[in-house]
């Protein structure tokens, strides 16, 4: 049983401990973090998603079996003149998506670049997942699924393709990660970040997060509730 | 017809420079008169095209520049002679130049012309001195491959100028060396050139941002890819001035369209507007956007990446700011207020401003290293507080503004972005929490020098959220920005008004009622920024700066009031008398004082 709870953040668990994991998007301009997100914390997909400026910074809570995970999630802008940045926003994240464009080549370099730079300076026991966003633009493929694969093998890292348009893939490659990440550490441990929204989110999350989704999960094709 | 043409061309126009106390005093002592117009204005009636150039920059050191002008030869094709008298003139070395053969055609047409050959003459009190300056020919399209070539690290075609210049002899050159080879066409392009296509042309306002190499950095219209060859001409133009005596070229002038030059090295930023403003009211605005690049890379990102590699394309470093920057520049013609130098503050209630400035204030209190917290709503300043010691400049606020209300992306979730204000320091990056209120349009932000502030200030912003919330201070903003943030001329009682803007100098904010009739529809606004751009640079102009100005046409009063504490301008009933226009503006000034803490947010607000 696993399940995306949405504007659940920080809401009251009923079941199991929470655990909360600082997660960073990273990877060139234009690929779709941010569409990704959305789409895991809202629900929404805009065909013409703006650049985003610096990072943005939402939460999103994932259940799984006997444990709550609950995602800080830094959507990161991908322009060049933000990558002397990036540190500051990976630095101490366990988890990171690394994404790229399948219709764009140049992009899956970026992203190999990406992976080189947190294998070499991020937190040594930190889960990637390598993302090949925009999966429903399949006839414009310039990224062969089994090239990406067979780099995230020898790499060590979580693959998925996803379609933030069509929501495909989208909570499973959270949920992956939620599931590869260490359940050791409980919350609290992580600091002040944890209680932002509280006040606004205990309304909404009425029912617990495995409840059935939460409120504005109705919207999203690809569902809130898995399983 | 620009508005300013407009205005001109059927008002008696008063001028005073008035001492007086009061406006009564100074309008009784009116006497009607005409003060010679500035030098650079006697052009306007006739076919020239006018360059001017100086050692500085507009609204720097004035007296010091030592201005003069230069004619352009425009012939078909190709622009054949510069040719300059430069009179030396007590203090100020003032020159009056004139085309004699060709009349020009509108200024923006330089752009497609091929510099051919520049001849200047300059000659200065007693000592007579001239130079013959011979081009090789710059090729428009030698320019273009060089600039496009990206990896190139050839020589910058700009090298060329200082090449060309060869000081030599002192004659005076007839016309008939000036005729030079216009036959040679212009060269074939497979899509159209924009400045063959009217609706480009047309434009009432464009902006160009180009580098010292002459490699496009932003164009307001068009994509900048096809008008490379348009700002190399420009390039060469502005070093072809500025290869000579530390000068520097300022503006060009036809009939209904200046061209206003702000060089910035690395960059150089041109408008060419259509829009009846000075050339100095034109450079404000190139500075507002110099201010917007440096507010996304710092200056010394800036001067680094050239230093480094003078070739580079500067779209790379703004790429996804192009929306932000091209609302920046429409956001011009709609707001007066970036002449004045103010920001819009939204009308509210006193108590509730003052409920939001303390707990603005207050959710600042104990959060080190923040400096400025502001609150905004729909461009305008709800409440703005700051830490001792440091001051927030109206231009930084207005680049803030302009930023987090163009961009949608702040608006699914809390951000935090690296911003540099250029006023407050150019010279590294503030970090910006960026949090709208409970996704209504009310937008709460914070100014920290610490990158690693983001959870405190969201903490501080969800205590701020909150309380705003609880006291009904949040539903009441709203409710005003629906009802009394958005008050009437009517309102005033005046009837004798149709509109004013009033700037409150001390808080730098500016305010004024919805447009009314007779100006409701978009050409009555344009017409009416007008009168207010008109009355603005009458009233700033350096060389006879007024402190009181009533224009009268058949169709409206004009009156501009310039005092230490305030500046007001207003439209009035064109068929009142001087002395009614007094008692209207005296009464308008009697219901400001009354409104003023609904109108500004005056006091102003600081945390420790």
């Amino acid at each position: 049983m696993a399940a995306v709870a949405r504007n659940t953040a920080g809401g009251p668990p009923s079941a199991g401990k929470i655990f909360q994991f600082k997660l960073v998007l990273l990877g060139e301009a234009a690929v779709g973090k941010s569409s990704l997100v959305l789409r895991f914390v809202k629900g929404h997909f805009h065909e013409y998603q703006e650049s985003t400026i610096g990072a943005a910074f939402l939460t999103q809570t994932v259940c799984l079996d006997e444990t709550t995970v609950k995602f800080e999630i830094w959507d990161t802008a991908g322009q060049e003149r933000y990558h002397s940045l990036a540190p500051m926003y990976y630095r101490g994240a366990q988890a990171a998506i690394i994404v790229y464009d399948i219709t764009n080549q140049e992009s899956f370099n970026k992203a190999k670049a990406w992976v080189r730079e947190l294998q070499r300076q991020a937190n040594p026991n930190i889960v990637i997942a390598l993302t090949g966003n925009k999966a429903d633009l399949v006839n414009k493929r310039t990224v062969e699924y089994e090239e990406a694969q067979a780099y995230a093998d020898e790499q060590g890292l979580l693959f998925l393709e996803t379609s933030a348009k069509s929501g495909v893939n989208v909570n499973e490659l959270f949920l992956a990660i939620a599931k590869k990440l260490p359940k050791t550490e409980p919350a609290g441990t992580r600091g002040q970040g944890q209680t932002v929204n509280v006040n606004a989110a205990a309304e909404e999350s009425k029912g617990g997060c495995c409840g059935g989704g939460g409120g504005s999960a109705s919207a999203a094709p690809g569902g809130a509730a898995r399983n | 017809m620009s508005d300013i043409e407009h205005v001109e061309g059927r008002v008696r126009e008063i001028h005073l420079a008035a001492e007086s106390a009061t406006i009564l005093d100074a309008v009784e002592n009116l006497s009607p008169g005409s003060i010679s117009e500035p030098c650079f204005d006697v052009t306007d009636s006739s076919n020239d095209v006018v360059v001017v150039v100086g050692g500085g920059f507009p609204g720097s050191t004035e007296s010091s520049r030592g201005s003069f002008s230069r004619t352009l030869h425009h012939s078909s094709g190709s622009i054949t002679q510069i040719r300059a008298a430069n009179v030396v003139d007590v203090d100020q070395q003032t020159v009056i130049a004139r085309t004699e053969r060709v009349p020009a055609k509108e200024a923006s047409d330089y752009g497609e012309e091929m510099v051919r050959k520049v001849h200047m003459r300059s000659r200065g009190g007693s000592m007579e001195k001239s130079e013959i300056l011979t081009t090789e020919t710059v090729s428009c399209v030698d320019v273009e491959e060089d600039i496009a070539d990206e990896n190139a690290e050839g020589p910058l075609h700009v090298e060329c100028t200082s090449s060309y210049l060869q000081e030599g002899v002192t004659q005076p050159h007839s016309d008939q060396q000036d005729e030079v080879d216009s036959s040679k066409p212009l060269p074939d392009q497979e899509e159209l050139d924009y400045t063959q296509i009217p609706e480009w042309r047309n434009q009432r306002r464009q902006l160009f941002v180009f580098s010292n190499s002459g490699k496009p950095v932003y164009t307001r219209h068009g994509d900048e890819d096809r008008l490379v060859t348009l700002c190399g001409v420009m390039q060469a133009i502005v070093s072809v001035v500025n290869d000579t005596n530390d000068n520097q070229l300022w503006s060009m002038r036809a009939i209904g369209t200046t061209i206003s030059f702000l060089i910035r090295t690395p960059l150089v930023l041109v408008t060419v507007a259509k829009t009846g403003e000075s050339d100095r009211q034109l450079v404000l605005y190139l500075n507002y956007v110099y201010d917007f690049i440096i507010s996304v890379l710092t200056a010394p990102q800036l001067s680094r990446i050239f230093i480094r590699y003078p070739n580079f394309d500067l779209r790379r470093m703004l790429s996804g700011t192009e929306k932000i920057l091209d609302r920046l520049v429409d956001w011009f013609d709609e707001d007066f207020g970036f002449l004045l130098g103010a920001v819009r503050c939204m009308p509210l209630p006193p108590p509730l401003r003052e409920s939001i400035n303390s707990l603005l204030t207050h959710s600042c209190q104990k959060t080190p290293n923040l400096v400025f917290a502001l609150v905004i709503a729909k461009r305008q300043l709800i409440s703005v507080t700051r830490l001792k010691k440091y001051i927030l400049h109206p231009s930084d606020i207005r680049i803030l503004i302009n930023l987090v209300d163009t961009s949608d992306s702040f608006k699914t979730a809390e951000a935090w972005i690296p911003i540099c204000l250029p006023k407050f320091d150019a010279g590294g990056f503030l970090h910006a929490y960026i949090h709208y209120l409970r996704e209504s349009p009310v937008c709460l932000i914070y100014l920290a020098v610490d990158p690693s502030l983001f959870h405190s200030l969201a903490q501080s912003s969800a205590n701020f959220v909150s309380k705003m919330e609880s006291s009904g201070n949040l539903d009441s903003v709203l409710a005003a920005m629906s009802s009394t943030a958005f008050y009437t001329v009517q309102q005033t009682s005046v009837v004798e008004l149709r509109h004013f803007v009033y700037k409150a100098s001390s808080a730098a904010q500016l305010t004024s009622p919805v447009i009314g009739h007779p100006y409701v529809d978009e050409e009555g606004r344009q017409i009416l920024r007008g009168f207010y751009r008109y009355l603005h640079r009458k009233m700033h102009c350096p060389t006879r700066a007024a402190k009181i100005i009533v224009v009268t046409s058949n169709t409206e009063m004009l009156l501009g009031w310039v005092s230490g504490t305030f500046e007001l301008y207003a439209v009035l009933e064109p068929s009142i008398t001087k002395h009614q226009a007094v008692l209207a503006i005296e009464k308008l000034m009697r219901w400001m004082k009354k409104e003023e803490s609904q109108l500004f947010t005056i006091n102003s607000q600081v945390f420790s």
